[in-house]
């Protein structure tokens, strides 16, 4: 069963001082499955935000039409089907207690009675906000407050979760601590959830499918190993040697040695596509001998992929 | 059964609004401070410009201020606080009615800050020296009124949290009108120490039905020139316009809703 359904959806604003129309979102086509943990991909001002409210229902679309658990977008059934989170905006009273918020939010979710103190109870264990349950919004730091909102976003069991930049302003700590328990409620309730955030490594983390969008125009949709193309063999080989007086191994065909100006550290790339893993390992180990200490293999980020893409259309 | 849950999740959402609203200490404290300052000198002004006219007694003057200030300090101030309060985009995404959810807020904050406000009214009405029997008369016939004036007040500012839907800011529509109602309804001075033919148009109009009429009750226990039904069909015309004038704006306004940045 498809989950969200976006069809032919536009979005135009006019333009500022000028009778032409500008596209926020133009002619936007997807569908994802129940279930499914999807990435919603693109620079700032690609449409990404504009999309996610109108999948909810807050902006209305200038033409095409989108559905949510097969409930028109914004009509009550979609509404109670769905959860949303917004890095930049709260749905918090602040100066209310988190309970009183959580009970409130419940309610406007038709989840009254023992369900409501139940669902409460189990994601303040789950988000690790139990002891938070007593202070009020406005106390939290940005991490325990994201984590309230996510909380608030999921005590009426949606099938589907928009959430837009839920990690925005987290430090590591906080961003890896939500990052798993996200993974663990999706784990638990296979609910199908549309992620956008400018931090790629939350993509990575949670998401197998992603949607890259620019200028309001889709322009890839496939799993994130597709989406890095040519760069998903690439891989960056760390050494460190223990003797200083070791050269760079320069003799191999498609093992590149990249400078690095430390006479320990030497840093290599190589391709899987071009040469298998196992045997740039056994070149590199026969060619540093004892004195190889330490070997690290890096992938190319989505960053670098994101970024080399979007460098790539701006020259064109 | 659903109208009896309806009712009480209505009723839950005006008593938070009501709470949430409270627990903004500083706000609240402000207000209490205002309170008796205005009191002292509006009353005073009053007795330097009309006290010579002989309608009123400086007591009545004390006790009318106070009460048209109870109306206006609570009157479309709260349209913007709820705005504020949680994201506004993000409860238009709501299963539940926007508007009722919205009216039920308003109104618990309205109602809510009017009997705070009201409690806090007889204190200082013995505090300025009246009569304990006058106060408490005063004290419950606006006890009274409450109730329906919340709700057609609260039909005015679900106004311009409609407009707030449409328009990122409010603020420049909601300071002009709320001057209308206070040059209009009477707050400053009672509606009955204007002169012809100012007195007789603004009798005519919706302020003073909502402020200078009610005041006036509470001091002189009937309205001015007009008879207890008469007063309640002119709100009731005012409630079927409101009515009207909500549910169209809030459709066309939902229409137009912009919600800028990520």
């Amino acid at each position: 069963m498809k989950s969200i359904v976006a069809k032919n959806l536009s979005k135009t604003y006019p333009k500022p001082k000028s009778e032409e129309l500008f596209y926020a979102v133009k002619d936007l086509n997807f569908e994802i499955n129940e279930g499914d943990v999807v990435a919603f991909l693109g620079p700032n001002g690609a449409g990404k935000s504009t999309t996610i409210k109108m999948l909810c229902g807050i902006l209305t679309p200038t033409s095409g039409s989108s559905e949510v658990a097969g409930h028109h977008s914004g009509s009550k059934q979609a509404n109670l089907k769905l959860g949303l989170v917004f890095g930049t905006r709260s749905q918090l009273f602040m100066h209310m207690t988190i309970y009183e918020n959580l009970d409130l939010i419940s309610e406007i979710y038709y989840v009254t009675g023992e369900e409501k103190k139940k669902r409460i109870q189990h994601l303040a264990e789950l988000f690790q906000i139990e002891h938070h349950l007593k202070s009020r919004a406005r106390t939290l730091s940005l991490g325990e407050r994201m984590r309230c909102e996510i909380v608030a976003s999921l005590l009426h069991k949606p099938r589907v979760l928009l959430a837009d930049e839920p990690t925005i302003g987290l430090d590591v700590v906080a961003k890896n601590k939500l990052r798993e328990v996200i993974k663990t409620w999706q784990k638990e309730e296979k609910t199908t959830l549309l992620l956008t955030s400018h931090d790629l490594s939350d993509v990575e983390a949670l998401c197998h499918r992603c949607i890259l969008i620019d200028h309001g125009e889709k322009q890839y949709d496939g799993t994130i190993s597709g989406l890095k193309g040519d760069l998903s063999g690439l891989r960056r080989i760390q050494i460190i040697s223990a003797d200083k007086n070791k050269t760079l191994m320069t003799n191999v065909n498609f093992i590149t040695p990249v400078s690095t100006g430390d006479e320990y550290i030497h840093k290599y790339e190589m391709n899987t596509s071009q040469i298998p893993m196992a045997e740039t390992i056994a070149k590199l180990s026969s060619h540093y001998g004892e004195s190889l200490q330490d070997l690290q293999i890096f992938e190319a980020s989505l960053e670098e992929v994101l970024g080399a893409r979007f460098a790539r259309k701006a020259v064109r | 059964m659903i109208a009896t849950q309806s009712l009480r999740f209505h009723y839950k959402n005006a008593s938070f609004s009501f709470k949430e609203q409270w627990t903004n200490l500083a706000n609240s404290i402000v207000g209490f401070m205002l309170f008796p300052i205005f009191m002292f000198v509006l009353s005073k002004m009053w007795e330097k410009f009309n006290g010579h006219m002989g309608n009123y007694t400086y007591k009545e003057m004390l006790a009318y201020i106070g009460v048209t200030e109870i109306l206006f300090m609570t009157f479309l101030r709260t349209g913007n606080v709820s705005a504020a309060s949680a994201n506004f985009s993000i409860s238009l995404a709501r299963p539940r009615s926007w508007l009722a959810m919205q009216y039920s807020s308003l109104f618990g904050k309205t109602l809510g800050s009017r009997l705070v406000l009201t409690t806090l009214l007889l204190p200082l009405l013995l505090l300025f020296g009246l009569e304990l029997q006058f106060s408490v008369n005063v004290i419950l016939r606006l006890l009274v009124f409450l109730i329906p004036l919340g709700i057609f007040q609260a039909f005015y500012s679900l106004i311009f949290s409609c407009a707030h839907v449409r328009f990122e800011v409010t603020n420049y529509l909601t300071l002009p009108f709320g001057k209308l109602f206070l040059i209009f309804g009477g707050v400053f001075a009672p509606v009955s120490d204007f002169s012809e033919p100012a007195r007789s148009i603004l009798l005519m109009l919706p302020p003073s039905d909502l402020f200078f009429q009610p005041a006036y009750y509470t001091i002189k226990g009937e309205f001015y020139q007009l008879s207890m039904g008469e007063w309640t069909t002119r709100l009731l015309l005012q409630l079927v316009v409101l009515v009207a004038i909500n549910i169209w704006f809030f459709k066309s306004s939902r229409k137009h809703h912009q919600s800028f940045g990520g």
